[in-house]
């Protein structure tokens, strides 16, 4: 440190520094100023827009005008700060200026600078969680400050073996983006892999968590998420214990996990708030409302235009006189509804949440009604547009809604082509593409292919906790036993 | 590579849509055929009526017939949808009626049509009508179309009446059988109404004659078991008794005498009396009303079967029980065996209860 | 699977479910025959055959093989093509339908084998509903039909054990993806066990029809599986038959794939072509042909041609077997 303070520095670095200066100066909230101390004169300079006025008038100007301090390091002992650091690497500096620090220098030519870090953190509070909301459980959501977040999830797990590895990505955005595992459960392939990601990821701005599952997935082209993203702590907690990796992004209030499986998108974290049997039977309706959200347009289609043996006699009746004024053919009919549905739905979603509320019931009963009143729909076809709309919005992860939302309009066109035919074959072809995908690497539709009988324990249904005293197979864990089983006690007979 | 990948798939789903469009039968641009009969109309050729239920709007049911004649039962179905506004499909039949006319002509040449259908249901049922099939049609008696009043009103009485459990495929399965032959049910045009008069017996696909009213019981309670229905029985010249409620279940025994077989059937029924007339229901009288009930089925049966032996038909299906227990089964020695084969019915009462009087 | 039960009443009568049972066994002695050789070999067919037979002979027999793979290939394709066409669109075109469905066998075989045993699961597991539907015609049925039983010849045994047989065609493809099983030797108790399901599955169809069909009315439908499904009615949906086409899609898809795979994997051994690259000519091959297969008569006349050709192939492996254990034998010596 004392070299710098006698060693001339050369021509190109000052004029590097001055450069640096200067450029920082054409932005309007760069302050840079000269105080006049009698004792040591002195420079300063910040963003006034990401500093800390407070922690600047408080903690760092009264040390420097009330002691004659006349070396760098003298300042930084005196500072009551414990991140201040003296440097004269330029990239350093400016690193830091962008971050929040305060550059505090003897000289306008000197190139060795302390850095004061005082930065503005405006995060919000933590609050309850809006998309994955549970009646029972905690009630606390990520925020947009990693710090934050990870002091949520380290207070779960308070364990050395809980890894944080940071990166920083974008070349624009300076992300900061955290990878998350426990050492000695999770299997280290499935790290390496995030991690191997993440590091070769070239993109200048993430500023999501949502970038980074996009630009991550092993198949970009598919319509599947395959990541899971949560804005719930506990759930990240829950899936780090059990040997999952999860990723975190700064400024980003949901986590991705990963390796997942198919079935994981039908499970609420809820699910291991109630009893098994309630847990159970939530997933198989979850389960067959998903089938039949996207079946059940096609296969009217289907049968409507191709298969009327199909339909039972006393059926029939109902079927043909609510079609008999319709003038469209059974596709045009269910698209026109199906897009009608996806119009409520965007229009809700990009309106203000009353002004959506309004326009989502307004839109829904009136436009239905008017519809089957003016002969464009049969009441029949809106029932189960309505009702298949409402089956999509049970699937717990936001994502997988849009899938289901999506993957309906390919099956209806395959359905006014061939008819079952034409739906046999979508769905060979959607079977085709869950075998293919892998999340990080593991298979996709693991506990079905290839099938497991220790994960169905947790896929279908959910059984007691007492019978699921291994983690899970597809995650390939190190340590596979998640707590010791206990020996079955004797069964009491009737009359002890 | 890529391109040629990208290129390809679109060519795929190109050519399914031009080149893989298949009609459409849109189920309110069809007109589905309900019900269809056929009248005999001369030399080779058959008229054909069909039945449409018109749905309307109100969700009430109407009823059309359309009617024309060709030598071709598929001809005559072309010559239907030219006057039909809306294509004429078969996938709904709900039943196919023939002529007593047509049916003593034979219709196995008909039937092929409505069998090598794909779109045509097993479960057709097949009557035989008493008349004129057009006539029959024509008329709407329910708040359905006449095709699905008629397919109710058979399997109402196939449920809980005594018309045996027949379909197209029991048809089929017995016309095509060396062993045995085939039997439908027989219905009637009555003014305003339709009733189900009886059972026609066919030989080699040609109606020949009817079965007794008084034998349908035992006809079938000889070919399934039966539920639910009701018997009358005659004691003396004016002492009735109504049997309801009864269940049966037969057996049948082979035996073979000097390489003549014997057919045995053992016949149970279980009833309860429901109403006497001019009879006591005391113990004794009990006893009477079962020993009665068991000869009247007996005789009953032997005299039918005595006439279908006459006639050298089988519609029981005693040809079958045979077969099923002989090896090296001669279906010719069997056919001249048959009208002097001994076939014995014995059947054995219960009667469970008499209801809450003496 | 559809049709399989006619040929074999033709023959045996109401004995056909004694020929089932009898193929059955048959089965599963080459399935132990096909071990007994991959255990020692630890390669393929086409190793084996350059083992058995030296390099060249053996690199044509396996050339052979693979093509008549290939016709198998398109004899099921076209059959059920066909079946489409007959029982629900008569004016569906062959080349679109083939085109599609040969889009997915090359989206699945593409994807490596991994997929194809996927997809050879699943269209067990998810079509499995239809075991079901096999108990509904019981209804209608009369077992009686079956008896008397041992009411056939011997001769007339042996011919419907040979039609039986071919159904059970598929297993054969074991001499290919051997190497590709995690642990090869021990999955031979799963072959046998697999097996016997496929018999037991095929034992309760031939059984249902034979007591659902007078064997007179048996003689004239072609397809009776479908015939059966016919008479299934629930109270939400009527025609089964229906479903039950639409559903075989999904069935008829693994063998099709296996069999593509196997052969492409096959040329990849023999001939060093990228699998990828004789995947689309094959699959080029299969389509053009089966366009070109339009009548039912020539389609018939083509199935009973390659029903002839795979009974060679059940005799060609025991033959393969004795050969290999021949030469092995003289190996041993010779060092």
């Amino acid at each position: 440190m004392k070299r710098w303070l006698f060693k001339k520095p050369d021509e190109k670095e000052i004029s590097e520094h001055v450069s640096l200066i200067d450029h920082c100066k054409k932005s309007g909230d760069f302050v840079y100023f000269y105080s006049s101390r009698p004792q040591q004169p002195y420079w300063i300079a910040y963003f006034s827009s990401i500093v800390d006025e407070e922690i600047l008038h408080r903690d760092i100007l009264p040390p420097l005008h009330q002691t004659a301090l006349t070396s760098l390091a003298e300042i930084k002992a005196a500072l009551p700060i414990q991140n201040v650091q003296i440097t004269s690497d330029c990239q350093t500096i400016e690193n830091a200026l962008l971050r929040g620090s305060v550059l505090i220098q003897f000289h306008e030519k000197d190139t060795a600078c302390v850095l004061v870090r005082a930065p503005m953190i405006k995060a919000r509070d933590v609050t309850i969680p809006e998309e994955e909301y549970s009646v029972v459980g905690p009630k606390e959501a990520f925020v947009e400050s990693l710090t934050t977040n990870l002091n949520l999830i380290r207070s779960r797990l308070p364990i050395s073996e809980l890894q944080v590895k940071e990166y920083i990505i974008g070349s624009l955005s300076k992300t900061k983006v955290a990878v998350l595992y426990i050492e000695g459960i999770t299997n280290d392939e499935n790290v390496q892999t995030a991690c191997q990601r993440l590091e070769s990821l070239d993109y200048h701005q993430i500023l999501d968590s949502s970038f980074i599952s996009q630009l991550i997935e092993d198949n970009k082209n598919s319509i599947f998420p395959q990541f899971i993203d949560t804005e719930r702590p506990d759930r990240v907690a829950g899936v780090l214990a059990e040997g999952s990796v999860v990723i975190m992004v700064d400024g980003s209030s949901h986590a991705i996990i990963g390796p997942i499986s198919i079935m994981e998108l039908f499970n609420a974290f809820e699910d291991y708030f109630v009893n098994w049997q309630m847990a159970s039977a939530f997933r198989l309706i979850r389960v067959f409302a998903v089938a039949f959200s996207i079946m059940v347009t096609p296969v009217y289609v289907a049968v409507l235009t191709y298969h009327y043996q199909l339909i039972p006699k006393d059926l029939l009746v109902t079927l043909v006189s609510s079609r008999r004024n319709i003038p469209l053919p059974p596709i045009l009919e269910a698209v026109i509804l199906e897009l009608t549905i996806e119009l409520l739905r965007e229009a809700g979603a990009r309106l203000p949440t009353k002004v959506g509320q309004t326009i989502g019931i307004v839109g829904g009963i009136v436009i239905g009604t008017a519809a089957v009143d003016a002969g464009l729909t049969s009441n029949v076809l809106l029932i189960l547009v309505a009702l298949a709309a409402l089956a999509s919005f049970t699937t717990p992860v936001y994502r997988m809604g849009n899938t289901i939302r999506l993957l309906r309009f390919p099956f209806l066109l395959m359905a006014d082509l061939w008819g079952l035919l034409g739906i046999a074959i979508a769905f060979l072809f959607l079977m085709t593409h869950l075998l293919k995908l892998t999340s990080l690497g593991r298979p996709y539709l693991e506990p079905i292919f290839p099938p497991n009988i220790r994960d169905l324990k947790d896929a279908f249904v959910r059984l007691p906790f007492s019978t699921q005293s291994k983690r899970p197979d597809f995650l390939q864990t190190k340590n596979p036993v998640r707590f010791p089983v206990k020996k079955r006690d004797k069964v009491k007979d009737i009359d002890e | 590579m890529k391109k040629l990948k990208i290129a390809m798939i679109c060519f795929v789903i190109f050519s399914a849509i031009f080149f893989g469009r298949v009609t459409t039968q849109i189920v309110d641009d069809v007109n589905m055929a309900s019900a269809v009969g056929y009248d005999y109309a001369g030399g080779d050729r058959v008229k054909l009526t069909t039945v449409v239920p018109v749905f309307k709007p109100d969700k009430s049911v109407g009823n059309k017939t359309y009617a024309a004649s060709d030598e071709l039962s598929k001809e005559t179905l072309r010559k239907l949808n030219q006057s039909s506004s809306r294509k004429m499909v078969n996938g709904k039949l709900e039943v196919a009626v023939y002529s007593k006319e047509l049916a003593e002509r034979g219709i196995g040449d008909i039937v092929d049509t409505l069998e090598r259908d794909p779109s045509i249901s097993e479960r057709l049922l097949v009557a035989i009508v008493d008349g004129d099939a057009e006539q029959l049609l024509k008329e709407k008696y329910g708040d359905r179309d006449t095709g699905v009043f008629l397919s109710m009103l058979i399997d109402q009485n196939i449920d809980s009446g005594l018309v045996p459990t027949y379909n197209f495929h029991n048809f089929l399965n017995n016309y095509y059988s060396k062993l045995s032959d085939p039997f439908l049910p027989l219905i009637q045009k009555n003014g305003k109404y339709v009733q189900i008069k009886g059972i026609a017996l066919f030989k080699d696909g040609r109606y020949i004659q009817n079965l007794k009213q008084e034998h349908q019981f035992v006809f079938k309670a000889l070919l399934e078991k039966l539920k639910l229905v009701t018997y009358k029985l005659k004691l003396d010249e004016d002492a009735f008794v109504a049997i309801e409620d009864i269940n049966t279940r037969h057996k049948v025994r082979v035996k073979k005498i000097k390489g003549k077989p014997e057919v045995t059937v053992e016949l149970t029924v279980k009833g309860i009396i429901r109403e006497s007339k001019k009879i006591r229901t005391s113990e004794a009288a009990v006893e009477r009303i079962r020993k009665g009930m068991e000869k009247q089925l007996e005789d009953q049966a032997d005299e039918m079967i005595r006439t279908f032996q006459k006639a050298q038909i089988d519609p029981l299906g005693f040809g079958h029980e045979v077969r099923s227990r002989m090896r090296g089964f001669d279906y010719k020695k069997w056919l001249e065996q048959y009208p002097n084969l001994k076939i014995k019915v014995k059947t054995q009462v219960d009667i469970l209860e008499k209801g809450v009087i003496e | 699977m559809l049709s399989f039960q006619r040929q074999l009443a033709k023959t045996a009568g109401q004995d056909a479910w004694m020929a089932v049972v009898l193929s059955g066994m048959i089965i599963h002695l080459m399935i132990w025959m096909i071990y007994s050789m991959l255990n020692k070999d630890k390669g393929d067919l086409i190793s084996i055959h350059q083992q058995t037979f030296g390099k060249w002979p053996g690199n044509l027999l396996s050339t052979i093989y693979i093509l008549f793979m290939l016709l198998q290939t398109i004899t099921v394709l076209r059959a059920y093509i066909e079946i489409v066409q007959v029982w629900m669109f008569p004016v569906l075109k062959t080349w679109p339908l083939a085109l599609v469905l040969l889009l997915i066998v090359y989206y699945v075989v593409s994807s490596g084998f991994r997929v194809v045993t996927g997809v050879c699961f699943l269209a067990v597991v998810v079509p499995s509903y239809l075991i079901l539907t096999f108990f509904v015609p019981i209804e209608f049925s009369n077992f009686r039909n079956l008896l008397p039983v041992f009411d056939h010849s011997v001769t007339q045994m042996a011919l419907s054990v040979k039609t039986a047989s071919l159904s059970f065609s598929g297993f054969e493809l074991l001499l290919f993806y051997y190497p590709f099983i995690k642990q090869p030797e021990k999955s031979q108790k799963w072959a046998h066990l697999g097996n016997l399901l496929t018999t037991l599955l095929y034992l309760l169809v031939v059984v249902v029809t034979l007591a659902f069909f007078d064997q007179e009315y048996l003689k004239r439908v072609i397809w009776p599986t479908l015939m059966m499904w016919k008479i299934i009615e629930l109270p939400f949906v009527e025609r089964f038959e229906i479903i039950g086409v639409t559903s075989w899609a999904i069935v008829m898809m693994p063998i099709i794939c296996l069999m593509v795979w196997s052969a492409s994997r096959g040329i990849k051994k023999m001939y060093k072509i990228k699998q990828r690259k004789s995947l689309v000519f094959l699959l080029f091959i299969c389509f053009v042909i089966c366009s070109l297969l339009s009548e039912r008569e020539i389609i018939q006349q083509f199935n009973s041609w390659i029903t002839n050709i795979g009974f060679f192939i059940f005799l060609y492996i025991p033959f393969l077997f004795v050969c290999y254990h021949i030469r092995f034998k003289l190996k041993g010596k010779g060092q």
